[in-house]
């Protein structure tokens, strides 16, 4: 088991220094320079130009370049934005946590609603709680993020002023603001999976609930309940775990176009502008940030495997 | 027909800003709040001698000063200098108003204006002004509230370039001591930094020591970066902030309709195309005029600036300002005849393809190069989009590699100098890489800038005027509105007229909050 993790956790760091090695060359290769856009439409004579790009060190070869950077990000140094001047690494700690707590949440509300109308509609499978539920659930799963988010902010921000339309509150400031801006853009992420989960917990209960152990369960004389919970759902739930990795991975994507829309100041800003304004330094430490979140979330579910299904750690 | 003059005599006082609201109603302005700028761009840095967006010099025009600045009605007003003369025409000499501090309790002295023009003019800064400033052969302290600058030639703009926020004064002994102005800021404005949370918060409070009494009125600003156009004015409609800047001309007019809502505005961009006369088929002249007889104006007005604007048939320099040259107005109108034969007296009876390049980043580009591609078509010209985004655009248009390129401009000053720009051969923003070169301009921009006599330089003006636009390096297509909206109750901020728009931060002193 210990000898699978480390194979598991020495995958992932490679596959997290691909990307940066990817990130790092695709960024040279595109069109754009962070000196133009920095000196402006007005300021760039072609002298300007050159001593800015050495004084950024952007003149040395691209292998020093690479060597210089790398050493650096395996140091956690990820150096300073060339545009702002300030720690890279700094604006991530002020960023990274904002995106986290958006992201926990959403993935906590799309849990806590899928898995039990997942279980509700297995129940009443082909009764009019489960068509009303997939119902519903085909519906949530047309309209992408962000039609949802605009219908949310029209209804709820601007005509029935229930919650700040967009924007940011620090929870030092003013904890309910904190919260009351949160919840606009974290259903509206939940929303996005949430009958993902819905439907694979429906489809793993329904398959669990014809199998044989189950008819043990119940003619043992266990109560529906314990059923459910205790074998039904826990054998169901491997198909759900996947699929949460995969959308906790799609949520990561998500994220970005849904912080942009509610202008809340996490990553997505941050890379936005450094794409467009090509803050190399900047966008490379975003982007393999957020390259790692992945990873990392993809290690996480395979170790959740074995939790649920201890048959996995053999194999 | 009653109702649209309502809207014209809303948007007139709307226009007309601070002073004559407090004339037409008088309302006591009322200290205190903290008034929330939603900022249409994530300030890159906080440094005031560099140009880092109009957003960031929101922010900048708030905390610091120069010794002019650009006051009610976007007239030039003594700021931190009371007074200042002209020696001969080469020497200015600035008086400093007595007893004035930085916020951190330094006075100000001739020391800090010499360091900061100092500052400005080391290439090292990067500074918007210094290009502007090469004039400047000295500054001398000549007692601590008295400093001269001294000029190696006349330059008659230098007063408008320096009240320009860029124009900034530092102090000095901050600046040595190893402050960053990047990431910090402190000045002697009406307003003191507080701190800046990147992505998400800067944060100014009322300076209660500000030289100038009675003002500002605001307890403190926040400024909350919302990039995206539609989500700022979201947050606008829904009271999460008070004002926005850089309103889509497109939704001026619904912006104006909504009673709890007011925009402040005035005319300051203009669309133009600009060619590579270095390049085939646009380094026939005749090719160039017939393009810019072919693009029919109103309709761009129309379609781009949702009617909020005004062709340029002539003279670039807006018509309000005392260089306007209003002979040349009606030189190119919509002539699509005309254009086709220009174009088969240049050796194209059947017409001719092109690409224009326009940043796919900014809708008001996109939108004019799509116009221009249906109507030149009716002219032969078949025209292919090459829309990449900004910074590949900026690359390109520095690089010179481009047949047609959309551009929307401002004047930066509110002195016809800013011709030079478009126009002096050895300027880097366009003839140098392309490779356009006119003596006669180059004289007549040299001449206009030493020159003092305003007569003089109008004359000056008129014939670069009537000469560009024979060579039509430029087309200019038509200015439209640009402006901020804000909530219904915001008072006492003023939109400046014109180009100078950009710098209507300075305004902030005398805003308030009628709630």
């Amino acid at each position: 088991m210990a000898a699978y993790i480390v194979r598991r956790v020495v995958a992932a760091a490679g596959m997290t220094l691909a990307i940066a090695t990817a990130v790092f060359l695709l960024l040279r290769a595109v069109p754009g320079d962070v000196v133009v856009v920095m000196l402006g439409e007005n300021g760039g004579s072609p002298e300007k130009i050159a001593a800015m790009r050495h004084a950024l060190g952007l003149d040395r070869p691209l292998p020093v370049q690479y060597g210089e950077w790398l050493g650096r990000f395996a140091r956690g140094d990820f150096g300073t934005s060339i545009l702002s001047g300030l720690s890279i690494r700094g604006e991530l700690a002020v960023r990274v946590p904002h995106s986290l707590e958006l992201g926990a949440v959403a993935l906590a509300a799309g849990i806590a609603l899928g898995i039990p109308l997942g279980i509700l509609a297995a129940r009443d499978a082909g009764g009019p709680v489960d068509l009303a539920l997939s119902g519903v659930s085909s519906l949530g799963l047309m309209f992408p993020a962000f039609v949802v988010a605009a219908v949310f902010v029209l209804v709820f921000g601007l005509v029935l002023h229930w919650f700040p339309a967009t924007g940011y509150v620090a929870w030092s400031d003013d904890p309910l603001g904190h919260l009351r801006h949160l919840v606009l853009p974290a259903v509206t992420l939940a929303l996005t999976f949430a009958p993902v989960i819905m439907r694979m917990t429906r489809a793993g209960m329904l398959e669990a609930l014809s199998q044989e152990f189950v008819r043990t369960a119940q003619a043992k004389g266990l109560a529906e309940r314990a059923v459910l919970v205790r074998h039904v759902l826990r054998n169901s739930l491997i198909p759900v775990v996947t699929v949460l990795g995969l959308q906790a991975g799609e949520l990561i994507g998500r994220i970005v176009l849904i912080e942009y829309i509610f202008n809340w100041p996490g990553v997505a800003t941050l890379l936005l502008s450094g794409v467009f304004q090509r803050d190399y330094p900047l966008v490379q430490a975003v982007v393999v940030v957020i390259a790692f979140s992945f990873v990392l979330i993809n290690l996480l579910v395979d170790l959740a495997y074995m939790v649920i299904d201890p048959r996995i750690r053999l194999a | 027909m009653r109702l649209l003059l309502g809207v014209i005599v809303t948007c007139a006082l709307l226009a007309s800003g601070a002073a004559s609201w407090g004339a037409a109603a008088p309302e006591q302005p009322k200290r205190g709040g903290t008034f929330i700028w939603g900022l249409s761009a994530n300030p890159p840095d906080l440094d005031p001698h560099v140009d880092s967006g109009v957003a960031s010099g929101y922010i900048k025009e708030a905390v610091y000063e120069g010794l002019v600045r650009y006051g009610d009605g976007g007239a030039i007003v003594p700021d931190l200098a009371e007074r200042w003369g002209l020696v001969g025409n080469t020497q200015y000499v600035f008086h400093l108003r007595p007893g004035i501090r930085f916020h951190n309790g330094d006075p100000l002295t001739a020391a800090d204006v010499k360091f900061s023009l100092e500052r400005i003019l080391d290439p090292k800064t990067g500074a918007a002004l210094r290009g502007n400033l090469m004039a400047v052969r000295q500054i001398e302290v000549v007692d601590p509230l008295t400093v001269k600058i001294v000029l190696s030639e006349p330059f008659a703009p230098l007063i408008a370039y320096l009240a320009q926020p860029y124009g900034a004064i530092v102090d000095a002994k901050f600046v040595q001591g190893g402050a960053n102005l990047r990431a910090t800021m402190m000045g002697t404005g009406p307003f003191k930094f507080v701190s800046w949370e990147p992505g998400q918060r800067i944060r100014v409070v009322r300076n209660e020591q500000y030289w100038d009494r009675g003002v500002p009125y605001l307890d403190a600003i926040n400024y909350l970066p919302i990039p995206d156009d539609q989500t700022r004015l979201t947050a606008l409609r829904a009271g999460d902030i008070m004002l926005a800047d850089f309103v889509p001309q497109e939704q001026m007019n619904t912006i104006q309709r909504d009673p709890q809502l007011k925009l402040f505005y005035s005319v300051g961009i203009f669309m133009c195309i600009i060619f590579n006369p270095s390049r085939k088929p646009f380094d026939d002249v005749r090719v160039r005029q017939a393009i810019a007889y072919a693009v029919d104006r109103n309709a761009i007005v129309k379609t781009i600036f949702d009617g909020r604007g005004t062709p340029i048939t002539g003279d670039v320099i807006p018509s309000a300002w005392w260089a306007h040259d209003a002979k040349a107005d009606g030189t190119y109108t919509y002539q699509p005849d005309k254009a086709k034969a220009l174009l088969r007296d240049a050796g194209y009876p059947n017409g001719l393809r092109i690409s224009i390049l326009a940043p796919i980043t900014f809708t008001l580009h996109t939108r004019t190069a799509q116009v221009l591609q249906a109507q030149l078509a009716k002219a032969g010209v078949q025209v292919q989009l090459d829309l990449p985004e900004w910074a590949v655009v900026l690359h390109r248009h520095l690089a010179g590699d481009y047949q047609v390129e959309v551009r929307g401009l401002s004047a930066s000053v509110s002195d016809p100098d800013f011709l030079t720009l478009f126009y002096q051969s050895d300027n880097p923003y366009y003839a140098k890489q392309v490779g356009f070169k006119d003596a006669q301009i180059d004289g007549w921009l040299e001449q206009a800038r030493v020159s003092g006599n305003q007569a003089l330089r109008k004359r000056l003006y008129a014939e670069i005027t009537e000469r560009a636009l024979a060579l039509s390096p430029w087309v200019y297509l038509a200015w439209g509105d640009q402006g901020e909206a804000g909530r219904a109750y915001v008072r006492g901020y003023e939109h400046f007229p014109g180009p100078i728009g950009r710098y209507s931060g300075f305004s902030l002193r005398t805003t308030w909050i009628a709630k």
